[in-house]
Order: C-alpha cells, then sequence, then structure tokens
C-alpha cells in the first residue's frame, strides 16, 4: 500500500483535528446518544483519542492525553452534566485511554498509523474499553438525577468481566489492524500464538458477557457482539483456517447457549429473564438484534475465509512471481517476452547483456532476431494451448550492430485477459561454436597426428632396414672371411655386432610388419578359417614336430577378412601357444569357435604356462615382454600385430584363462559367418 | 650396341657403395663380365642422354630424387634397335612402385634380399642368366 508513516501534516495542526475530534465525539456521545444507548458513544471519543495518540508517536503523548481529559470535561459540564457524574466518566476515559496505549505500545508494539477504514476500526476497538470503564463508574456512582439511567441489573462482577474483556478486546482489535495494515510478517511465530490465544479468550469472555449477563444497557451487548464480529472478521485472516473453525464451534455453543438459557421465543422475540424496564424497551428487537448479529457474525466469517483465501491466491501469485523474477534474472540464457506485435513486453538481465543492451523492453524482437516464420500463423490460432518450437540456430543482432549465432526456443501463450504473446529462451551459441571448432581441429589434428605417426613408423623402420642390411652383410663377410686372421679380441667384437645387429633387424622388421598391418589395405572377401588355419600351421610345422605339438582344430566357418592379415594373427597366436606351452612332454593346442551376436568367435587354447591376470592387457602392447630373451625368444610385437589386425577388422581380441591352466586367446572378427551356421560349440 | 667381344656389359645406377661393392664382388669376372657404375641419378641420366653402351642396366627403383622411375622412362626413350634389358632393385614391395615402373617398362624386379648370400646368390642368377642370353 506504501502509506507513509507519519503524516505530512504539521503537528499543529495535527493536534487541533486530534481535540477537535474528541471534542465533538464527547459532545455527541453525552448529548445526543447517552440518552438512547447508554455508553456507546463513549467509545468512539476514547476510541479517537487513542488512535490520534498513537498517530502522533511516543513523544509528548502524556501531556497530549492529559490535555484531553479537561476537554471531556468541559463538554459534559457544558452540555448539563453535574461534575458528580461528569468526572467518573473522565476517570473512565483516563483508564481506559492508558490501559489500552500502555498494553498496544508497550506489549505489542504496535506502531501503524490509523487511517481509513483501518482507522475507524482502531477507533470502534479501542472505544470498547473506555465503554466498559465508564459503565462499571456508573454503576457504581451514577444516579437519576445527573441526567443518566443508571445501569440496572449489572453486577459487579459482570461489569469487571465486560471491563477485562473490552480492554483486551481493544488491544486486539487495534493489534490487528496494526498487524494487517504493516502487511508484513514481522512479528514470529510464538508472538502470533500468544496473540491468537489472547483473541480467542476475548472471543469466548464478550461472548459470555453478551450472553450470560443480563445486561441492562442493550445496546451494550450489541456493542459487544460487534467487537466479537470485527474480531472475528480479522480472526482468520491473521489465525488461519484452523483458528476459524474452532472459533465457529464456539459460536455455535452460544447460539445453543442462548436458546437454552434465554428461552426465546419464536414468535414474540421476548427474552424471559429480561426483568428491568430499560431492557423491556428493547425487549424483542433486541433477540432480533442478537440473531442478527448471529448471522452476521457468521456471514463475516464467510467472507473472512474468502478474503483470506484471495489473500493467499495473492501471496501464491507474489511468490510465483518473484519465483519467476528470481528464475529469470539468474537464467545464463536469455529470456524475453514478445506481444503479438513483435514488442519485446519483458526481457531479463542475460538477454540484455547478450544483445548488449540496457534495456530491451519495447523494442521490436525483429531488431534483434528473427521470429519464427510460423509465429504469426502460430498466434493465429489464439492461443490454443502452448506451442512451442524446437530450438532453431539463428543469427542474432548486438546493439552495436554485430551479429552472433544463438539458438532460439520459441513458445507462445495467452495471458490471463486473453491476449497471445509468445516467449523465446535464446542461448548465445558464440562461445559453444567456437568450442566445437576447436573440438573438430583438435579430432582432425589428432586423426592426422596418428596417421603421421604411422607412416613415420613405417618409413622409418622401412630406411633403417637398408643402412641395417648393410650393417649386417659386411659384418658377415667380416667374420666369415677374417675369422681367425684377426686376434682373439677381434673375433669376439665381431661377434658382438653382429649379435646386436642381428637383434636390431628382427626388431625393424617386426616394427615394419606392426605398422604394415595398421597402414595395409583392408580387403575382405569370403576365407574359410579352416583352410587359413592349417596354411598357417604349415609354416609352423617344423616348430611343432620339434616340440611334439598336437592341433585340434574344430570345423571353423567362412567369414569376410583379409585373409593375409588373419592369416598372419592365426600364425602368430598358434606360434605363442607352442611357444608358451607346457615346459614338457607334449602339447595340444585347441581351435574351437563359439557363434557370438557379434559374429564368431575364435579361440586358441593352450594348456601352456598361461598368462597371470594383471598383464592380460599389457601383453597387446608392442615391444612387451613377460619373460627373458633367452628364455623364450622374440621381440613381443606379435599380440600387438594380432591386435591391431582384429582392431582393424572391428573386432575384439582378448585373454581368457584356460581351465586347468593355460591360455585362451580368443577374438571376434567384427562380421558374422557366411552361410548358414553350425551348432554352437560350447568350450568350456 | 653393346661392344660384342663376348664380355657382359652391366651398368649399375647405385647410390650405395656397400651395394656397389656387392655388386661387383658378386658379379665381375675377369674377361667375361664388366660392372660399369653411376653413382647416382645425375649421373645415370647423364649416361643414358650419351647413348648406353650396356647389355643390362641394374637400378634401384629408390634411388635419391625418386628418379629411378624417371630413368626408366628415359631409358625406353633413348631405346633404339635393342631393347636394353632393366633389372629393377626394391627394398620396398610397395605395388604401386613396381606396377609404375613394370609400365614405364622396366623387366624385372628382385626385392633385396637382407641374407647377404641370398642377395650375392640373386646377382649370380641374374648374371648367369645375362651371359647365357649373351651366348645364344
Amino acid at each position: 500500500m506504501g502509506t507513509p508513516r507519519e503524516s505530512p501534516r504539521p503537528p499543529v495542526v495535527d493536534a487541533v483535528i486530534t481535540l477537535g475530534a474528541y471534542a465533538f465525539a464527547v459532545y455527541l456521545g453525552t448529548a445526543l446518544i447517552v440518552p438512547i444507548s447508554g455508553v456507546s458513544a463513549l467509545w468512539l471519543a476514547n476510541g479517537v483519542a487513542v488512535a490520534a495518540l498513537l498517530r502522533q508517536g511516543r513523544s509528548r503523548w502524556i501531556p497530549r492525553l492529559l490535555g484531553l481529559l479537561p476537554i471531556g470535561l468541559a463538554v459534559r459540564l457544558a452540555l448539563g452534566i453535574e461534575l458528580e457524574a461528569a468526572v467518573p466518566f473522565m476517570v473512565g476515559d483516563l483508564i481506559d485511554i492508558l490501559v489500552t496505549l500502555l498494553v498496544l505500545r508497550f506489549l505489542i508494539g504496535a506502531r501503524s498509523t490509523f487511517k481509513g477504514p483501518a482507522g475507524i476500526l482502531a477507533l470502534f476497538g479501542a472505544a470498547s474499553a473506555g465503554a466498559a470503564a465508564s459503565a462499571f463508574l456508573a454503576s457504581v456512582g451514577a444516579t437519576p438525577s445527573a441526567g443518566i439511567e443508571p445501569v440496572e441489573n449489572l453486577s459487579f462482577h459482570a461489569a469487571l468481566m465486560w471491563f477485562i474483556g473490552r480492554t483486551v478486546g481493544c488491544v486486539l482489535v487495534v493489534s490487528l489492524v496494526d498487524a494487517w495494515r504493516s502487511g508484513t510478517p514481522t512479528r514470529t511465530h510464538d508472538r502470533r500464538r500468544y496473540e491468537a490465544m489472547v483473541a480467542f479468550l476475548i472471543v469466548v469472555l464478550t461472548g459470555g458477557v453478551g450472553e450470560f449477563v443480563p445486561v441492562a444497557g442493550t445496546l451494550a451487548g450489541v456493542g459487544i457482539a460487534s467487537v466479537r464480529t470485527l474480531g472475528l472478521f480479522l480472526f482468520p485472516i491473521r489465525y488461519g483456517r484452523r483458528a476459524t473453525a474452532t472459533l465457529m464451534a464456539v459460536l455455535i455453543y452460544e447460539f445453543t447457549a442462548l436458546l437454552v438459557v434465554g428461552h426465546v421465543s419464536v414468535f414474540g422475540f421476548r427474552l424471559v429473564w429480561v426483568e428491568s424496564p430499560s431492557a423491556v424497551i428493547v425487549g424483542a428487537g433486541v433477540a432480533e438484534a442478537m440473531l442478527s448479529l448471529f448471522t452476521i457474525q457468521v456471514l463475516t466469517l464467510g467472507l473472512a475465509a474468502l478474503m483470506a483465501e484471495r489473500r493467499a491466491t495473492a501471496d501464491r501469485l507474489h511468490q510465483n512471481e518473484q519465483r519467476f523474477q528470481a528464475l529469470a534474472e539468474s537464467a545464463v540464457d536469455g529470456i524475453v517476452e514478445v506481444s503479438l506485435e513483435g514488442e519485446i513486453t519483458f526481457a531479463n538481465d542475460a538477454a540484455k547483456q547478450m544483445f548488449q543492451v540496457d534495456d530491451l523492453v519495447g523494442a521490436q524482437i525483429s531488431s534483434l532476431v528473427r521470429p519464427p516464420d510460423q509465429m504469426g500463423q502460430v498466434l493465429d490460432l489464439n492461443g490454443t494451448g502452448l506451442v512451442k518450437t524446437r530450438p532453431q540456430a539463428d543469427v542474432g543482432r548486438r546493439g552495436d550492430g554485430s551479429t552472433f549465432p544463438l539458438s532460439a526456443t520459441w513458445w507462445t501463450f495467452t495471458t490471463a485477459s486473453g491476449r497471445t504473446a509468445a516467449s523465446a529462451i535464446l542461448r548465445d551459441e558464440s562461445e559453444r561454436m567456437l568450442e566445437e571448432e576447436a573440438r573438430e581441429k583438435e579430432a582432425a589434428d589428432l586423426e592426422r597426428s596418428n596417421a603421421d605417426l604411422a607412416e613415420f613408423a613405417y618409413v622409418a623402420s622401412h630406411d633403417l632396414q637398408e643402412p641395417l642390411r648393410m650393417v649386417v652383410s659386411f659384418l658377415r663377410l667380416l667374420s666369415e672371411r677374417y675369422h681367425g686372421k684377426l686376434d682373439a679380441d677381434a673375433d669376439q667384437f665381431i661377434g658382438y655386432a653382429m649379435d646386436g645387429a642381428e637383434r636390431l633387424s628382427t626388431l625393424v622388421a617386426d616394427l615394419l610388419t606392426y605398422s604394415r598391418a595398421g597402414t595395409v589395405a583392408l580387403e575382405r572377401r569370403a576365407v574359410p578359417l579352416g583352410p587359413l588355419v592349417e596354411e598357417s600351421m604349415d609354416l609352423l610345422r617344423m616348430q611343432m614336430r620339434e616340440k611334439h605339438v598336437e592341433v585340434v582344430l574344430d570345423e571353423l566357418p567362412s567369414v569376410r577378412v583379409n585373409s593375409s592379415l588373419v592369416g598372419l594373427v592365426m600364425q602368430n597366436l598358434l606360434s605363442n601357444a607352442m611357444k608358451f606351452g607346457p615346459p614338457e612332454g607334449p602339447a595340444v593346442i585347441e581351435i574351437t569357435w563359439i557363434d557370438r551376436p557379434d559374429g564368431p568367435e575364435i579361440r586358441v587354447i593352450d594348456h601352456g604356462i598361461g598368462i597371470p591376470e594383471d598383464r592380460r592387457e599389457q601383453v597387446f602392447q608392442p615391444f612387451r615382454r613377460l619373460h627373458a630373451r633367452d628364455q623364450y625368444p622374440g621381440n613381443g610385437i606379435g599380440l600387438a600385430v594380432c591386435r591391431k589386425i582384429i582392431e582393424r577388422h572391428g573386432g575384439r581380441i582378448w585373454i581368457e584363462p584356460t581351465l586347468g591352466g593355460g591360455t585362451t586367446m580368443c577374438f571376434t572378427l567384427g562380421v558374422a559367418a557366411i552361410g548358414d551356421k553350425r551348432e554352437t560349440v560350447d568350450v568350456a | 650396341m653393346s661392344s660384342s667381344n663376348g664380355i657382359l656389359h652391366i651398368l649399375a645406377i647405385e647410390d650405395n657403395p656397400g651395394d656397389i661393392c656387392l655388386i661387383r664382388e658378386a658379379m665381375e669376372v675377369e674377361g667375361k663380365v664388366v660392372v660399369d657404375v653411376a653413382s647416382n641419378s645425375t649421373l645415370g641420366a647423364q649416361r643414358i642422354q650419351d647413348g648406353l653402351d650396356c647389355d643390362l642396366v641394374l637400378m634401384d627403383i629408390n634411388i635419391p630424387g625418386n628418379s629411378g622411375l624417371d630413368l626408366v622412362s628415359q631409358i625406353r626413350a633413348n631405346d633404339r634397335d635393342v631393347r636394353i634389358p632393366i633389372v629393377m632393385f626394391t627394398s620396398s614391395n610397395l605395388v604401386e612402385d613396381v606396377r609404375e615402373a613394370e609400365r614405364r617398362g622396366a623387366d624385372m624386379f628382385v626385392v633385396k634380399p637382407f641374407d647377404v648370400h641370398e642377395y650375392i646368390k640373386v646377382l649370380r642368377e641374374i648374371r648367369s642368366r645375362f651371359l647365357e642370353a649373351k651366348k645364344a
């Protein structure tokens, strides 16, 4: 609401208004209304006083208050009320105002200014306290000759209860108004509970006074009910639905009690227990008033519940709004909202930054980015739902005219007022595109460097061979022709040189094989694997005989592969199986296959020395050896070549242990077997 | 165009002194076989330009400058009534190179054996084949 805390009026004017209002209220209450309604107008007077004092802040309120009293006294005296009666009224005013002020100010901490409807509510509540005090004093001291009807049948206890109830009720009303006007939940949860409890007590107490005490000035009863109604009206707003339900129960209880105790006559509206003449005057009217008040209370409760609902809805809306704001402002992506005419109605910070513009609202979206072609069409659909586009690549135009790549996701929606609008999430893609370019370049670089490396390995090993051939050739001729002709050292040195040169030459040859396995063209044709294995075995025949090796060959399928490369794989695997076979006795090597979903898996099984589990990957690295050269000769290139060949075919090669010891080399070739598949051979 | 004194004249276009040494060692026979050497491609080209006077050309396909193939073309361009046989040594067995040399007119391809004795044997086989051809 944004109500200013301090009145802009000068304090003197304010004080004059306050005093004038007070005097007028006292005049009205005493001269015109007291004879008819007893004391209700005095509530108004004292309420004006309290509100005025509260309004003027804490400073100098005591002299102001004391200043009020002579005015009230003077007005009453001027109206012809005897001093004897006017003084108790004045003292009642004082007690009333003081108590209310003290409680409000120091216990509850009310701070609001009381203007408009809220101010009136406050006056009304505050006034009730004064009324109670006056009524009490009147009941003890006033006489008919003082110009005021004594309040009959008001017992001391009832009056006390009335006094307490109304004072606290006044406090409650003003504090509720204060809280309501302040708007924000500045009070703690505990304070709220305390308030609710007090409020509840008040409602019950005032109810008790209203219905069970034979109230002589029955309009006072109406006053009580009014206060309660106001309390009830504010109750759900401040204390929620559960408290409201409790109050409803109390009201029903009261009404029942009224029926039972009061013996309300349905047609005569006569309260049988009200005996006093002043009460009889109003008789049936009072009953009617009570009933209608009850109806008002119930209606008010309903209204209050509605208001509470509206308040809750407003809260939710506010919360949603804040959530949206927080989301939109913290978003990395730009978010804009566009009207049917293409005018931007909302833009978050990210959008402003993206386009490097201070404010986007009011600008045409087409100056920044092209809205989707179908947008007009979509909008024509009159918002039959959320129509959303996929993120589309586009070009954004910054404030300075430069452009950048962005992606936009558009959707349309219908506002509460039925207008169709569109929103877009805009993402600056320049960074991502740079990254992508860098990534692509990196990949290309890597590919090129891999190719370079392969080429280098090939050329190096190839070109190394030439000079090496010379070294080996002439060392050989040297050792053959000059053996024994030089001294013993010379023969030995030549021997060492020969040994090294020959080792180097096998290394170079292996390296050449390895790099050739990766570079030679992969020409696939249908190859029956059985004959291919037998061909490889032919090359190893001598070794097989030497080591007493028996090869048990399963019937193998045909596959589309490069025969010479796969032949080399078989040759290497067989050679390894033989080399690392059982240290003693004859060896059996089995070659079987299993049909797998990704094609046949060939298994070369030996019962030799095996490979420890943690080395089963290492052995596929080039020149990786697990044993000393004099124990098992070789350069450690065989399995590396195998892996290269198998992987070029799109297959896999790995090592499993053979049951009972040994190694099982398994590989697939990335292709299915040709023709009909024979039954799966399960190899344990 | 070779001298017809019964001696086999071989021109080896080879830049590797070791190979030259081995070729001489394996092929030269006093009074029967003479090996003449052009030790780089420029000298080889010069010899061809001057008009070859030999019964056989031995050359490496990979003479630096990759001019082995060009030299083949050059020889064939200068051939007159007799087609001089060309034997090419190759240490690569790159199929493309061999095919290209064949297209340009080389007659025979030999992969240089790594083993020195094999190499000498191959050279001697070539020698005896062309000695017989000369006699015939």
